[in-house]
Parts: structure tokens; C-alpha cells; sequence
């Protein structure tokens, strides 16, 4: 369910962004959106079970049509103006040649919403064309989306993913936001219980004793990372609470301490794996800009805190 | 547990709870507006709303103050 719910915001997220694109082009002219709109939706419609092709060969339909789907006998226009005059003129258009009457239309509005038309657009029966079905804006189009087996509305989403591309506002500086992103993700953790645990906060201990066989290697990375991160991971730590200090602490105490144990307490190989799998939750999380130092710094500013590798109680 | 080892003591609830509470005292008062509160808490900054939050929590948990929206009010 939550895969689900996840890849349908992200849908609509990037639907939301491609239509207000395509709205502000057309208002200032420049069309040249709507002509790699076409393709793809072109190819969009395919993962819902169309087998489009773009019309700008056919010259005898292009006026009308922008996709033709022969074996399913649909064909589609894509455009950005949603008047009746136009819907009209395209349905009369293409109906006028007997042989498109096998194939069914459809209107795709890629900017604006479909409206409670009340022309009758088939001529009194003429032309086989329902406006509750065949003209399709983005609501009805995710609408259609959102009644698919997760698998194909996850399709669809990495799809949009690949295609549509939302800037990042960029409001810090990357090793700041490296680091907020993180906190925001160790806090996140809704499902995650916190565990009341004995342990010795003694980072002296841990790190001259426990593993002084990589105490030289911690110190020196903490030391050569303090003057680049410890400004950022000083400014990202301000809005850390009581419950989220909390919560963050357990995660990090959790898979920290089951890293230490999966690499017969190598501190330095767990240190690596902590990294990146903290690294790959980022990216993962639509975060693939991060600075993995920065990532590095704060674990190993954790270790101090006896966050990372915690000492337990014998 | 009060307060964290891993979180910073000067935006911590009690920490806040303290500064809520000054500010009662320099007004002289049993009553202030939230709006009296963020502002004062913006000197210190704290600007978070969780952490204004979980200040408050404090003080409403161990009996000091109650809220009639938007006030809070000092329990004698």
C-alpha cells in the first residue's frame, strides 16, 4: 500500500510540473514542448496497453491526429487548447474520410482541464465520439492510472521519473543539505520502535580500546573532515528535538551495532558499509546529489557520541 | 531523561520550558499570548515549532501552565 501511495504522489507530482510546463510555454509561445509532448505520450500510452505511432508521416491525418494506434484502432490527438471549436473542428476533420470511421478518437489535454462541454460533438449521431470518454485530461488520465496493479503504476512512475526531470531547489549548501537530508531521514522512521538499551557512553573507551586497531584510521578521517563538514553538521543539527534526537539515536545505534557484528567488529569495514548504505537510502530517497563525505563526517561524529557502534554493557 | 546527549541543551523542551517561564516572570503576568511567546523564544532561536512544542508540553505535563487558545495561562 505504500508503495503504491508513494508512486501514485510521485505521478501526480510530475504530472503537476510537466502540465504547468507545457501551460506556461504555450502562453509565451513556445510550442516546441508540445512537439516532445507528443512522443511522450506516445510512448507513455504504450505501458497502458496502446500501441501508438506519431502521425507526422501521414500527412493525410496529421492535421487532426498526432497518434495512431492501428491494432487497437484508437487514434489520439494531443494538444493544449480544450475549446469546443477545436475538439469540433478536429472530430469533423478526420471523420470526413469514410475510411477513419473504424478507428475510435480520443483528445489528450496536456494543459488545461476538460470542460462540461455542451456542444454535441457527434452531430446528432454522425460521429462515434462520447466527451465523458474520449477527451482525456490529466485528472482522467492519472484517474486511469491509479485503478493499475502497483506494478504497472510503479512502471509508470520510473518512467516519469527518466522522463520529466523536477529541479531541486537548492536552498543550502550541498554538505549542509547532505547532512539535513539525513537527519530528516533518520527521524523519519515512522515504524521504529525505540528501544530502551543499558549501554556505556565512553567514547574514549571505544575508540583507544575497543578498537584501537583502527583507532589511528577514525581519528585521522574525523580530523581531516572536521574543517570542511563540522560547520555544516553544526548548522543541520539545529532543528534536531528531544523525539528526534531519540528515534535517530536508536536507528543508528540498530544498524550500526548489526553492520559491527556482520564484520567481526571491524570498525572501518562497518564504518564503509554504514556509509553506503546510508548513501543509497539517500539516492533512493530522490536525493542523488549528496556528498558522501559529508555522510562519512557525520557517522563518524556519531561514533563520538556513542550513536554508531554503541558500547553495551557486559 | 530530560534532556538528550545528542541534542543541542539550549533548544532542548526544558531549556524552553525556562525561557517560557522567564518570560512570565518579566512580564508579570498569569497570562500570555502564543504570539507573545514565539516572539520572545525568536530572541533565543528558537524558531522551530516542534521545539516551542515540546516546551510547552513540559510545562502543560508538570502541572505549570494550561491554554485557552491562543492563550496559555500559569496554574496557581
Amino acid at each position: 500500500m505504500d508503495v503504491r501511495k508513494k508512486n501514485i504522489d510521485n505521478i501526480q507530482q510530475r504530472f503537476t510540473y510537466l502540465k504547468n510546463r507545457v501551460e506556461i510555454a504555450g502562453s509565451l509561445n513556445l510550442t516546441d514542448i508540445h512537439i516532445h509532448a507528443e512522443i511522450f505520450y506516445r510512448d507513455l500510452f504504450k505501458k497502458l496497453g496502446y500501441s501508438f505511432k506519431d502521425t507526422n508521416f501521414d500527412k493525410q491525418n496529421s492535421a487532426f491526429i498526432d497518434l495512431i494506434d492501428k491494432d487497437n484502432k484508437v487514434v489520439m490527438q494531443v494538444t493544449a487548447q480544450n475549446d469546443s471549436k477545436k475538439i469540433s473542428s478536429s472530430i469533423q476533420g478526420f471523420y470526413s474520410k469514410p475510411e477513419n470511421k473504424k478507428f475510435s478518437l480520443k483528445v489528450l489535454l496536456i494543459s488545461k482541464n476538460v470542460k462540461d462541454y455542451t456542444k454535441d460533438f457527434t452531430k446528432n449521431g454522425k460521429y462515434n465520439f462520447d466527451k465523458t470518454k474520449d477527451i482525456i485530461d490529466l485528472t482522467r488520465l492519472i484517474a486511469e492510472i491509479k485503478d493499475k496493479e502497483t506494478s504497472k503504476i510503479v512502471e509508470i512512475s520510473n518512467f516519469l521519473d527518466d522522463e520529466i526531470l523536477i529541479p531541486r531547489p537548492k536552498t543550502e549548501s550541498n554538505e549542509v543539505e547532505t547532512i539535513m537530508t539525513l537527519i530528516d531521514f533518520l527521524s523519519n522512521d515512522k515504524n521504529r520502535a525505540i528501544i530502551d538499551r543499558k549501554e556505556i557512553v565512553d567514547p574514549e573507551m571505544k575508540i583507544y580500546t575497543r578498537f584501537s586497531e583502527h583507532s589511528e584510521f577514525l581519528i585521522s578521517q574525523y580530523q581531516s573532515l572536521y574543517s570542511i563538514y563540522s560547520g555544516s553538521l553544526n548548522e543541520a543539527k539545529k532543528k534536531i528535538d528531544t523525539v528526534k534526537a531519540l528515534i535517530i539515536s536508536s536507528y543508528l545505534k540498530d544498524e550500526s551495532d548489526e553492520l559491527l557484528n556482520l564484520n567481526n567488529n571491524d570498525s572501518k569495514l562497518a564504518l564503509k558499509e554504514l556509509v553506503d548504505y546510508f548513501s543509497k537510502k539517500l539516492s533512493e530517497s530522490g536525493f542523488p546529489a549528496f556528498d558522501k563525505q559529508a555522510i562519512r563526517f557525520y557517522l563518524l561524529d556519531e561514533i563520538i557520541n556513542c550513536n554508531v557502534f554503541p558500547n553495551k554493557v557486559q | 531523561m530530560l534532556i538528550s546527549k545528542d541534542e543541542n541543551i539550549k533548544t532542548s523542551s526544558v531549556y524552553v520550558a525556562s525561557l517560557i517561564l522567564k518570560l512570565f516572570k518579566k512580564k508579570k503576568q498569569d497570562r500570555l499570548s502564543i504570539f507573545e511567546v514565539t516572539k520572545e523564544l525568536k530572541i533565543y532561536n528558537i524558531e522551530h515549532y516542534r521545539q516551542i512544542v515540546f516546551g510547552l508540553s513540559f510545562l502543560y505535563s508538570t502541572g505549570v501552565i494550561d491554554f485557552k487558545e491562543p492563550y496559555i495561562y500559569t496554574l496557581k
